[in-house]
C-alpha cells in the first residue's frame, strides 16, 4: 500500500505505549493496531486530529506516501 | 462521535434483547408446525370449521369421513407445504439467531434473505399442488359426478409473490450493508 503508517516510529520517539494513546484519542487498542499495521482501509480526520494532539506531530509526520 | 457510538451501542443492545425473544418464539414454531399437521390430519374427521361458535352448531371440515388410509395419503401430501414451511421459519430463525448475537450486516444475513425469498417462492406451488390433492381427497367419498379436482391461483399467491420479490430486493440492501459495515471495521 502507497501510504505508509509512521505511528510506530512517532511512538517511540515520544516513549508511548499504543494502550496510552488509544486512551488519550479514545479509540481501542485493537483499532489502533489496525491503523498502526497498515490494515485500515480509512481514517477519520477526527483521529487524525486526536492523534497529532497528543503527539504533538503535523499530519504529514504519520501518514506518508511512498511510491 | 461518542453520542453517535452510544446510540449505535443501545440500537445494537434492543436488537439482541428483541431478536433473543423472536428466536425463542421461532424455535417453538418449528416444533409446532408438524404437531399441527399430525394433529390436523389425524382428527380430521372431528375438526369443525371454526372453534367459537355462538348459537349454531358447529360444522365439521369435511361431509363425508375419511378412511385411514386417505387420512395418511392427505398427511403425506400435507409433507410439502409443511416442509416449505419448516424451510422458511428455520432461516429466520437463523437471521434472529445471527441478530441476537448483535451481528446486523454479514454475507450469512443476504444469504438467509435470499433463502427466505425462495421459500415464499416454493410456498406458492406447494399451496397450490396441496389444495388441489386436498380437494381430491376430500371429495372422493362423493359420489361419481360429485368428485371434485381444483387447481387455482388466487390474490394470495400473487401477494405471495410479491413479498418474495420485496424480500429478494432486501438481500440485495442487507449485501450492501454488509460491504459498508466492512469498510466501517477498518475505518480509525
Amino acid at each position: 500500500m502507497p501510504i505508509i503508517i509512521k505511528l510506530d516510529v512517532l511512538l517511540a520517539e515520544r516513549k508511548m505505549k499504543s494502550v496510552e494513546l488509544a486512551g488519550l484519542i479514545g479509540i481501542t487498542e485493537q483499532n489502533l493496531s489496525i491503523l498502526k499495521t497498515g490494515k485500515a482501509k480509512a481514517i477519520r480526520v477526527s483521529t487524525i486530529e486526536a492523534i497529532c494532539r497528543h503527539l504533538h506531530c503535523q499530519p504529514g509526520d504519520i501518514l506518508v506516501y511512498e511510491e | 462521535m461518542n453520542n453517535l457510538r452510544g446510540v449505535i451501542m443501545g440500537n445494537i443492545a434492543k436488537i439482541k434483547k428483541v431478536s433473543e425473544v423472536f428466536y425463542k418464539i421461532l424455535t417453538a414454531i418449528l416444533f409446532l408446525i408438524p404437531i399441527f399437521y399430525i394433529i390436523f390430519w389425524w382428527r380430521i374427521n372431528d375438526l369443525p370449521t371454526s372453534f367459537i361458535n355462538v348459537n349454531m352448531t358447529p360444522e365439521n371440515i369435511i361431509q363425508n369421513k375419511l378412511s385411514p388410509s386417505l387420512q395418511l395419503i392427505g398427511f403425506g401430501v400435507s409433507l410439502l407445504p409443511m416442509g416449505v414451511l419448516m424451510y422458511g421459519f428455520y432461516y429466520i430463525r437463523r437471521l434472529f439467531g445471527l441478530y441476537r448475537e448483535g451481528m446486523v450486516f454479514t454475507s450469512d444475513h443476504s444469504l438467509f434473505f435470499k433463502r427466505l425469498a425462495k421459500a415464499f417462492i416454493l410456498w406458492i406451488f406447494s399451496s397450490i399442488v396441496y389444495e388441489s390433492a386436498t380437494s381430491v381427497i376430500f371429495s372422493i367419498g362423493n359420489p361419481p359426478g360429485s368428485r371434485v379436482l381444483t387447481v387455482g391461483v388466487s390474490s394470495s399467491e400473487m401477494l405471495t409473490l410479491l413479498i418474495a420479490c420485496v424480500i429478494w430486493v432486501i438481500s440485495w440492501v442487507v449485501d450492501e450493508g454488509r460491504i459498508l459495515a466492512e469498510e466501517n471495521k477498518f475505518t480509525v
